[in-house]
């Protein structure tokens, strides 16, 4: 007698697909009819709300400061958790555990809370600014709250934890014995580094720098309390104009965009890792 | 002889090293340059983990700060501390307390909710084999691509529709709320239980039904228990989800249903206050002990495998 | 004999414990809101405090429950919105500025005025509304760090736009509670009115290193941290530093033959509020000669009420840094919320102001 297991995903699947198809259909729609004063929609369908983001060069800006502000975070997660990830991938020790387990918490650990601290430690008279006015860094102190380099940090904290984690699986991908190998043969550390580990992560690096590069595009917390009302990117910007404009249209019309974007990306993620057969990263 | 890489193909040692190798390695001083690196590593490492670990410090030390004087306003944070105090503990307003307990109910509805419909749905998705299932697989993981902004404002649109349609507004409910939680976190408990049961050997299963179980008797008793990592890990994950989510929670979320980081979000635009700072603390040690609990049960490693973020 | 001793002391007994019984039974209004729980969107720190204390208490004496949800009216606007008729709370405060858009969403319930007799006198009041307190708006400037720079006083908004002080300068963020006025008042300083704020806009720019405040709360932090050494903000929050311990002095800003730019505070019941007599018990107590006062000294507000009003000279702190008499009040810049445009207004902030 065949067990039919499908019959298991019946209910789930129709679940999830009502939640997937209702929610996305609904902002979908809406973005289609530009809005009127006072909450109301148009009663006729246009592209109206998408031309005005491609023209208008506010949204363009938005976009594109967006853009390069995730592009940096990604940059410092790979960049600097690189070396990291390297380390604890290859260091045979207890310790091993303690630090990712560190590195675990702070990626369990609600943004609000860390940008909380933050916001205290960058204050004008505290620790950070402190220091650099005394080093002669800068002339003023650095405003956390309101600066691109302000959410920057923000970002770079709320993704930094998971980015390291990710790095560290690729890197454990990579066969001990290849190092080894190398080093047999006479390979100093440092070549063995840019020869044989580099070479072989880079794939799932470039994964990683994309997947951050996608949270960071979508990411709202830290921009919306970081931005300070003056550094809008476009997660809070939909935010503000689905509930302080009270735009639903192009609230959704902004919407369909970064969900198109993300969609894009993931899918180039997903052709790099076919194209050097990383199948260890995905799972069913 | 030879290694596979990472991407499956077969490396031949002799082939590839020798290319590799320098000519002639340094000899001199190999000592001095040794320590040097593991100096430097060492000292990168408590730069880096000191710059991670340093606003959560704050948070927890300011949480014990006591003003110099007897200030009117307390928007102003004392950090590091000048003398110590309970006092902001016992002054955490009942809005945030009562959120933190809220958020902990929510997250622990949303972990079971994503269990009922995960478990089931990744035996399904592992195991019948039929035309759609890659399509049907990626619907259910969908969520995963969708960014939790986008989804915020989908559901409350969704909630509009439907409440203008029958009359049942979700929007600012815990029922919204948990719907919009479970949206974001059943395909983690999706992901990492397909991830055990992939390599849980079916063979156990099937001895125990010719042994005479009944299918179902059989994956309860022996399937079940095994996997059982797989489960604790996504349900972990679906609970995190839900825990710490803001971008859903600020649109769903009323003065009748808030969760805790909503209301901190809050509380950071407008009150400013120290006694944020306990409640704060109060939620990161929670998670502390969660990762904790979670190491020593689960183990780190099964943990990171199934982040399938 | 006996018996009629007797009777009579029964009869005493009886009287006794008759009047005592009336006497400790509970009269009808302590349990009058038993089971009520009402939601005041308002203003966080002081405001919410001092509403906490002498208005919310005397309805806790009375069996309600009292929950603040804390945003500026703005903020809490959009709630208001989003909750799409479920009456998100049941008392909403907000500003005067802002009355064209509420009336328009249609948003407040009718007002009983039976129940507030508090209110029949104050001008300004509507079936929809009730004013609350006035403010002004100051530029509120650190006296000692202005010294020390070798700068006067600024006289009015475009005196900001001073290279010494670059970096040192707040205004409020357009959705604050010092939003509306403040580019209300950048914009007539520059030549602008209520239906063309460009130019005040423009001139906010102009600001050298210019930052901005979402609560008022910052702007104390900020001055007690000498991060900033002027801000744009109503004259309560000046009181407020002061009262933290910075030297601070307050002028009104010109503009021309006027001075300074008068606020107001409005209060309304949502539409949808299930809790409407709790609610007006909430407003008449607001108005009270008492809560007034008790207000007006924590938040830095002018109260509504005279008799509240001409208790302000008690207090040295309020003197000398919130305006009082009815003359000074004649003379101030008053917004004319028939031209405000706050969606337009929103739209040309983001597109000239944020960066």
């Amino acid at each position: 007698m065949k067990t039919h297991w499908g019959r298991l995903l019946v209910v789930p699947f129709a679940i999830s697909a009502v939640l997937l198809v209702g929610s996305q259909f609904v902002f979908l729609q809406q973005s289609f009819y530009p809005d009127l004063a006072f909450g109301r929609k148009a009663a006729h369908w246009s592209f109206a709300n998408y031309a005005r983001i491609l023209t208008d060069p506010y949204y363009l800006r938005t976009l594109w400061l967006t853009t390069y502000i995730s592009l940096i975070v990604a940059a410092a997660c790979i960049g600097f958790g690189f070396p990291i990830a390297k380390v604890l991938a290859r260091w045979p020790s207890r310790w091993t555990k303690v630090l990712l387990s560190t590195i675990v918490l702070t990626s369990f650990i609600t943004t609000v809370i860390q940008i909380f601290g933050l916001i205290i430690i960058f204050r004008a008279d505290g620790p950070v600014n402190t220091a650099l006015l005394w080093l002669g860094i800068t002339e003023r102190p650095f405003q956390l709250v309101g600066t691109a380099g302000g959410v920057i940090i923000g970002l770079v904290y709320a993704s930094f934890g998971f980015a390291v984690m990710l790095m560290y699986g690729v890197v454990r991908t990579i066969p001990v014995s290849l190092d080894e190998a190398a080093a047999i043969h006479g390979a100093s550390r440092r070549r063995v580094l840019t020869r044989v580990v580099l070479p072989l992560s880079l794939p799932g690096l470039i994964v990683g720098f994309l997947t951050i590069f996608n949270t960071s595009m979508g990411a709202f917390t830290s921009a919306a309390l970081l931005g300070g009302g003056r550094i809008i990117t476009l997660p809070v910007l939909i935010q503000r104009t689905m509930l302080l404009d009270v735009k639903y249209g192009m609230a959704g019309a902004l919407a369909a965009l970064l969900l198109l974007f993300v969609i894009a990306l993931n899918f180039a993620s997903i052709a790099i890792m076919r194209r050097f057969r990383i199948t260890r990263m995905v799972t069913v | 002889m030879g290694v596979r890489d990472a991407s499956g193909a077969w490396v031949s040692v002799g082939q590839t090293v020798p290319a590799i190798a320098t000519r002639g390695s340094q000899r001199a001083l190999p000592r001095l340059r040794n320590a040097l690196r593991i100096a430097l590593t060492v000292a990168y490492f408590a730069l880096v983990f000191t710059v991670l670990l340093a606003p959560l410090v704050v948070v927890i030390g300011g949480s014990f700060s006591a003003p110099a004087n007897d200030q009117v306003v307390m928007s102003y944070v004392q950090f590091p501390p000048e003398r110590l105090t309970l006092k902001w503990y016992r002054e955490i307003p009942p809005p945030q307390l009562q959120a933190l307990g809220f958020s902990f109910a929510l997250g622990l509805a949303v972990a079971l909710g994503a269990c009922l419909v995960g478990v089931p749905a990744a035996i399904g998705l592992v195991r019948a084999r039929f035309r759609g299932r890659g399509l049907v697989s990626a619907i259910m993981r969908a969520p995963l691509q969708i960014p939790h902004v986008v989804a915020g404002i989908a559901f409350l649109q969704l909630y509009y529709v439907a409440g203008d349609w029958c009359g049942i507004y979700l929007q600012g409910t815990t029922a919204g709320l948990f719907v919009g939680h479970l949206f974001l976190a059943t395909p983690f408990v999706i992901g990492s239980v397909a991830a055990v049961l992939q390599r849980f050997n079916v063979r156990l299963e099937e001895a125990a039904h010719v042994l005479g179980a009944s299918r179902w008797r059989a994956l309860r008793r022996v399937t079940l228990p095994v996997i059982m990592p797989g489960v604790f890990t996504g349900a972990l994950y679906a609970f995190i989800v839900s825990f710490v989510d803001v971008p859903v929670a600020v649109f769903l979320a009323s003065a009748d249903a808030t969760t805790f980081p909503v209301e901190l979000f809050h509380a950071m635009e407008q009150d400013f206050n120290p006694s944020s700072l306990a409640s704060a603390s109060l939620a990161a040690g929670f998670a502390i002990v969660l990762v904790v609990l979670a190491q020593r049960l689960v183990g780190l490693d099964s943990l990171l495998k199934s982040n399938t973020r | 004999m006996r018996t009629a001793i007797m009777t009579l002391s029964r009869l005493l007994v009886v009287a006794l414990a008759f009047v005592s019984f009336a006497a400790a039974a509970q009269p009808a209004d302590d349990t009058r809101f038993k089971g009520v729980t009402l939601r005041v969107a308002t203003w966080g720190g002081a405001t919410r405090d001092a509403l906490r204390d002498y208005v919310a208490s005397e309805l806790e004496k009375r069996g309600a429950k009292v929950e603040f949800v804390i945003g500026s009216p703005q903020d809490n606007l959009a709630k208001l919105i989003a909750a799409r008729g479920q009456a998100p709370f049941d008392l909403y405060e907000f500003l005067g500025t802002m009355r064209p858009e509420i009336e328009g969403r249609n948003l407040l319930a009718k007002l009983n005025y039976s129940n507030l007799p508090n209110a029949r006198s104050l001008p300004g009041h509507n079936d929809l509304m009730v004013p609350t307190w006035i403010t002004e708006e100051m530029i509120i400037y650190n006296k000692d760090k202005l010294r020390e720079a070798g700068l006067a006083p600024p006289q009015s908004l475009s005196d900001l736009r001073n290279a010494k002080l670059a970096g040192r300068v707040m205004v409020p963020d357009i959705s604050s509670g010092g939003g509306i006025e403040a580019v209300g008042a950048f914009a007539l300083t520059a030549g602008g009115d209520e239906a063309n704020v460009t130019p005040g806009l423009k001139l906010i720019t102009e600001i050298p290193g210019v930052r901005f405040w979402k609560a008022g709360g910052e702007v104390v932090t900020q001055f007690k941290s000498g991060d900033i050494w002027v801000a744009v903000a109503h004259a309560g929050w000046a009181v407020r530093t002061a009262q933290a311990g910075v030297n601070v002095a307050t002028t009104p800003a010109r503009f021309g033959s006027k001075q300074g730019m008068l606020k107001e505070g409005y209060i309304g019941v949502v539409k949808g509020s299930r809790n409407q007599e709790a609610a007006e018990f909430f407003i008449n107590t607001y108005l009270s000669a008492e809560a007034q006062h008790q207000f007006s000294l924590k938040v830095g507000a002018v109260p509504m009420v005279a008799e509240a009003r001409a208790r302000m000279g008690e207090s040295p702190v309020l003197r000398d840094l919130v305006v009082l008499d009815a003359s000074r009040i004649d003379n101030m810049v008053k917004l004319n919320p028939a031209k405000i445009d706050l969606s337009r207004w929103n739209e040309e902030w983001n597109r000239t102001v944020a960066r």
